[in-house]
């Protein structure tokens, strides 16, 4: 291994593969800040680029065009609460409130760090257990993933606000019959689309996350008649206080490992990864000063860390376990080159390359993007009359430029009229996204799960990791019962007192 | 009265999308399957229902307690502006087809601005020039993409 990891330096190392780094950072870290352009985006438009080059610097710089994106992604999260990318809208959930409270510089600052610490996690698991983790990865079947996300929608009823129990579980419910919307992929069904050719491929996310977060946020600054937001005293030179150092170390450490086991899973990805850290790291607050940062640091090493995770079966199964791995499963394609277990011994400088660069493109994200943070921070400086036109502008031409359907300019309309007036009644969104992004996923699994067993529920205990799963969703449930039977309890004893 | 309108929405939604779900076509391979297209989305719509009962019971219960009603807007400026930025968001999308992407969006930030009460003419005409100047050099110039240029400018 050790032979690999220096064939993979001296590859990485070479300055033209390092400036190809440099550039893919940048490149991706601009393109993921657009509303709506993601890593998949990022990486296709680099497609071009990359046919010109070596196999290795074309994929060192495909690698560095994934990370910047994913971090140009918390960057409109934080700042304008436009979150373009699935795996980003958890960052936005702690990260904006802070920008809201002139900490917008210290809320990116926390994202690139804990993004680096998420990465350098990755990396080394990468290079320490791809192998083995790929095999784990594999016991990994529709009756698992199904129970996966069956957990993912539980830990909402679980990690929801005191008293939003129920309006959580509504939203969320919202979200998986939005994401039933369009051609059921099984049968090739229409569903709910009122004839109409528009909405025949589904509600994309972009178009919903970019409603219910972006447009939706102006309109309810506008209807509540927020404060403008407190100004940012970030300095020209970006530091980590210690405390905030301290804080954030025990939350990177197991979002990063929670993240990168959940990305090695084919299909689960970065979206899942940013979510379930988010909802673990509600489980460990404190109800101090410091727990926006770690609610912050929490998405943000789990997203990097699964990024990383997501090239396990990529590399040594061929596998792409994600939209973006595809993309670049593509690229390697394209350079005559296969993944899967015979890579390591084919293609080593490709191996190791990518792998180490992996860990050079967090490093260099992190010192092209802390000397920008205070100029990306004075977006918030704006005031609000100046803000919510241009945040309502960029969201739409997100919106448009994915689908160049001026269709979708009226549904997401109505979308963020609907999201204002549903937060307006105190229903969060963010479940209702969850809803929506895990809902094509639980109804294609479920479905080949019964297709497989013969339509019957027996799988689910048929196995010990299934068994497993089944426990750990029954006890995320407990939270919620236990709560409401103290609810009751409370409720009688005052009864009684009365 | 707003905190029983949520869960009575919610309840029609539940009802009206379990109607449609019964009424999803299906094959007759579809159709003897353990699960198929219209599975889920009833049991989502009966799932709503159950849902939305205690939420609307709990809304009827503090009743006339203006207290736990939500914050109402304390400004009808901020509705008023809202529904401005609404307008101006349909006329952008009906825009497009005939004037483009960059020509509709500098008139929805021109109208947006004003909506919002912006008055210098430097940040209401050139803001949005220049964003458009830039959207369309980054994504047409750089990225190649081609937009429509709407049947106007065709």
């Amino acid at each position: 291994m050790w032979e690999g990891i220096i064939t993979g330096l001296a590859t990485a190392l070479d300055p033209g593969n390092l400036a190809w780094v440099a550039f893919g950072c940048l490149a991706g870290t601009f393109i993921g800040m657009m509303p709506g352009l993601g890593p998949i985006t990022a990486i296709a438009l680099m497609i071009p680029v990359s046919y010109s080059m070596e196999p290795a610097a074309g994929l060192i710089m495909m690698a560095g065009v994934y990370y910047g994106a994913v971090f140009g992604g918390s960057t409109s999260s934080i700042l304008i609460n436009a979150p373009g990318v699935a795996s980003t809208v958890a960052t936005s959930f702690d990260g904006y409130p802070m920008a809201r409270r002139g900490q917008a510089g210290r809320a990116l600052a926390l994202a690139a760090f804990a993004s680096f610490g998420g990465g350098t996690f990755g990396a080394l698991a990468l290079m320490l257990f791809a192998t083995s983790l790929a095999s784990l990865a594999m016991q990994f079947q529709s009756p698992e993933y199904t129970l996966v996300l069956v957990f993912a929608l539980s830990s909402i009823a679980a990690f929801a606000e005191r008293g939003k129990v129920l309006a959580s579980l509504i939203s969320a419910l919202a979200g998986l019959m939005l994401g039933t919307v369009g051609t059921d992929p099984s049968a090739g069904i229409q569903r709910f689309t009122f004839g109409r050719a528009d909405l025949a491929d589904g509600i994309g996310f972009v178009l919903l996350a970019m409603a219910t977060f972006a447009l939706a946020e102006a309109f309810h600054m506008l209807v509540r008649g927020d404060s403008e937001p407190v100004p940012d005293r970030v300095g020209k030179r970006v530091r980590l206080h210690a405390g905030d150092a301290r804080a954030i170390a025990p939350t990177v450490g197991r979002s990063s490992v929670l993240g990168f086991l959940v990305g090695v899973l084919p299909g689960a990805g970065a979206t899942l990864a940013s979510f379930f850290a988010y909802d673990l790291q509600k489980r460990f607050r404190r109800g101090d000063e410091a727990d926006a940062a770690r609610g912050v640091a929490a998405p943000e090493s789990a997203n990097n860390a699964a990024c990383t995770g997501s090239f396990v079966p990529l590399l040594t199964l061929g596998i792409p376990g994600s939209g973006t791995t595809a993309v670049l499963l593509g690229v390697m394609l394209s350079y005559g080159i296969q993944p899967g277990p015979r890579l390591l011994e084919t293609e080593p400088a490709v191996f190791w390359g990518v792998i180490v660069s992996m860990y050079l493109g967090n490093l260099v994200l992190l010192a092209l993007n802390l000397p920008l943070i205070p100029w990306l921070s004075r977006i918030i400086h704006l005031k609000r009359r100046v803000l919510i036109p241009f945040v309502v502008a960029f969201s739409l031409l997100g919106v448009y430029l994915t689908s160049l359907n001026p269709f979708d300019v009226f549904l997401m309309l109505g979308f963020a009229v609907a999201a204002c007036a549903l937060r307006l009644n105190g229903f969060p969104m963010a479940p209702l996204l969850l809803g929506f992004i895990l809902s094509p996923m639980l109804e294609e699994n479920l479905r080949r799960t019964l297709l497989l067993s013969d339509g019957t529920l027996g799988v689910f205990v048929g196995a010990p990791l299934t068994i497993a799963l089944l426990a750990a969703c029954l006890l995320v449930w407990a939270v919620p019962a236990a709560r409401l039977l103290s609810a009751l309890r409370s409720r009688n004893a005052s009864h009684q007192r009365a | 009265m707003t905190r029983r309108i949520a869960p009575l929405a919610f309840l029609v939604l539940a009802i009206a999308y379990g109607w449609m779900a019964n009424r999803i076509e299906l094959d007759p391979w579809s159709a003897a399957e353990a699960l198929n297209a219209r599975t889920l989305p009833f049991i989502y719509a009966v799932l709503l229902a159950l849902l939305s009962v205690p939420l609307l019971v709990r809304g009827m219960q503090v009743q006339g307690n203006a207290a736990q009603d939500p914050p109402n807007p304390r400004d009808w400026r901020g509705w008023r502006t809202a529904g401005l930025i609404a307008a101006a968001v349909v006329a952008f999308g009906l825009m497009i087809p005939f004037a483009g992407l960059w020509p509709s969006t500098v008139l929805l930030l021109v109208a947006s601005l004003l909506a919002t009460g912006e008055r210098r003419w430097l940040v209401v005409l050139g803001a949005p020039a220049a964003l458009a100047l830039l959207g369309w050099l980054v994504v047409e110039k750089l990225l190649g993409v081609y937009l429509d240029p709407g049947l106007w400018f065709d």
